[in-house]
């Protein structure tokens, strides 16, 4: 048995999942209930972490030497300036600890992404192996990877009066059977983690292991009352007009 | 004073400086700067975690007013920020004072509702896909059908009754995996790397202001 408090956990829990789940009949009065709740959780979880992320910073790094101790309040004072933005008079400043945000921000991007993802792609791309004597299978999967990178590339690069070149005719569909089968693949896998997620919540409503199994009945409970109420109240409103 | 201030040469000099501060260590390495380039970064995340309370300050103004004016559904205005306000106060980093992210009715409101919701929300959209999925997997010409096609076997892929009843749709999902979601990944990554390139250079000239705009100058 579990106590009062977690119970009372529980029930929350499958309420704020049920009703969610309720946008699935219509716009209702259970669904707006969750969601505002959702929104406002959402929010107060965000100041709840950030200031969490400050507090810590100020205990390891920012707390033993003088010269953090200064910038650490610098930093505070430049954050304060975001809020600028809502005077208008005083816009201007807002720009300032936005600008350093967007500068640093693209400075450590520029010295990751061209590695990363610009030269780390181009590399395997650069080595594919076009003829394996032993395997002709991987030999003709590494020549179609071999075509499919550079179409789909120009099949985004040229675009007006490039696609009506002849040959290019030939790499865009080429490219779209390419981007198809690939899209295709996302959707598919896609889905089903959206499915193994309702899985999920589906096994916390029936109370299976290691769920705890006091949500069965506050499933049934609650449910039964939200579909009472939603269909009472259509009832009533076709009633009425 | 105040129009000297003003002028959007001061942000753009801001970014252009935070930018090389990160760039030119990285290509000529020499400690002291590589030190203070690391330190700078760290210093930028203090910022960008001092602007949490503009969300709060957002809800409260657009549904304080509704609050105010008794718009219509304004009760659930005030559900919002109750919430949002209890929730920031239970979570405030004092342990002392029994609050904080380890606290008993922060962990309560984190799992029942703040998790149970996230859960819930991603979760529906398996319902809102699978009616994507009906109007998007037909066979109206050879590119829609083999987006049904790859779709298909993907989804066989990942059903373990199938896989055990049919092991070769594990092979057909390993080609699918390995040659056309490959390049497709390679192609999409390479172009929106050069994108990002295209606009960090952009930014750092001072071509791009747009994230400067705002505020009515």
């Amino acid at each position: 048995m579990v106590d009062t408090i977690t119970l009372i956990g529980i029930y929350i829990a499958v309420f704020l999942t049920l009703g969610l789940f309720t946008i699935l009949y219509k716009e209702n009065v259970w669904f707006r209930i969750a969601e505002a709740i959702y929104l406002g959780l959402a929010v107060g979880y965000g100041i709840a972490f950030d200031l969490k992320y400050l507090r810590d910073q100020w205990n390891s790094p920012w707390s033993k030497e003088p010269m953090l101790m200064v910038g650490f309040a610098l930093a505070i004072l430049v954050g304060i300036l975001w809020y600028a933005r809502f005077n208008r008079s005083v816009f201007y400043l807002y720009r300032w600890p936005l600008a350093i945000t967007v500068g640093t921000g693209i400075g450590m991007a520029l010295k990751t992404v061209i590695f990363s993802q610009f030269l780390d792609q181009i590399r395997p791309q650069i080595n594919l192996n076009l003829w394996l004597p032993n395997n002709p299978w991987q030999s003709l999967w590494n020549i179609l990877v071999f075509l499919m990178v550079p179409s789909v590339l120009l099949y985004f690069w040229f675009t007006g009066s490039g696609h009506e070149w002849a040959p290019m005719k030939v790499v865009d569909k080429f490219a779209r059977y390419t981007m198809m089968l690939g899209f295709g693949y996302m959707f598919g896998n896609a889905v089903l983690g959206r499915y193994s997620l309702f899985i999920g919540r589906a096994q916390f409503l029936l109370g299976i292991t290691p769920n705890p199994p006091e949500a069965q009945p506050a499933f049934w409970v609650i449910a039964a009352v939200m579909l009472i109420t939603l269909i009472g109240w259509d009832l009533y409103k076709r009633q009425k007009s | 004073m105040s129009s000297l201030l003003k002028r959007i040469e001061i942000p753009i000099f801001l970014t252009i400086v935070c930018c090389l501060l990160q760039v030119v260590p990285y290509y000529f390495y020499w400690k002291p700067l590589d030190d203070f380039a690391t330190r700078e970064a760290q210093w930028m995340n203090l910022i960008v975690a001092t602007a949490t309370f503009i969300g709060l300050i957002s809800l409260v103004q657009v549904h304080g007013a509704n609050v105010q004016k008794r718009s219509k559904g304004w009760y659930f205005s005030v559900v919002t920020l109750v919430c949002a306000v209890s929730f920031a106060i239970i979570g405030l980093p004092l342990p002392e004072y029994g609050l904080g992210s380890l606290s008993y009715w922060y962990l309560f409101l984190y799992n029942n509702g703040q998790v149970a919701l996230s859960q819930a929300q991603f979760s529906l959209l398996a319902f809102f896909m699978t009616s994507g999925v009906y109007r998007a997997f037909r066979a109206r010409n050879l590119e829609s059908g083999l987006v049904l096609g790859a779709g298909i076997l993907t989804v066989c892929y990942n059903a373990p009754a199938i896989v055990a009843t049919y092991p070769f749709f594990a092979d057909i999902r390993g080609l699918l995996n390995d040659i056309p979601n490959l390049a497709l990944n390679r192609a999409v990554t390479i172009g929106a790397a050069l994108g990002a390139i295209i606009l960090a250079v952009r930014t750092l000239l001072g071509i791009e202001r747009g994230y400067l705009r705002g505020g009515g100058d």
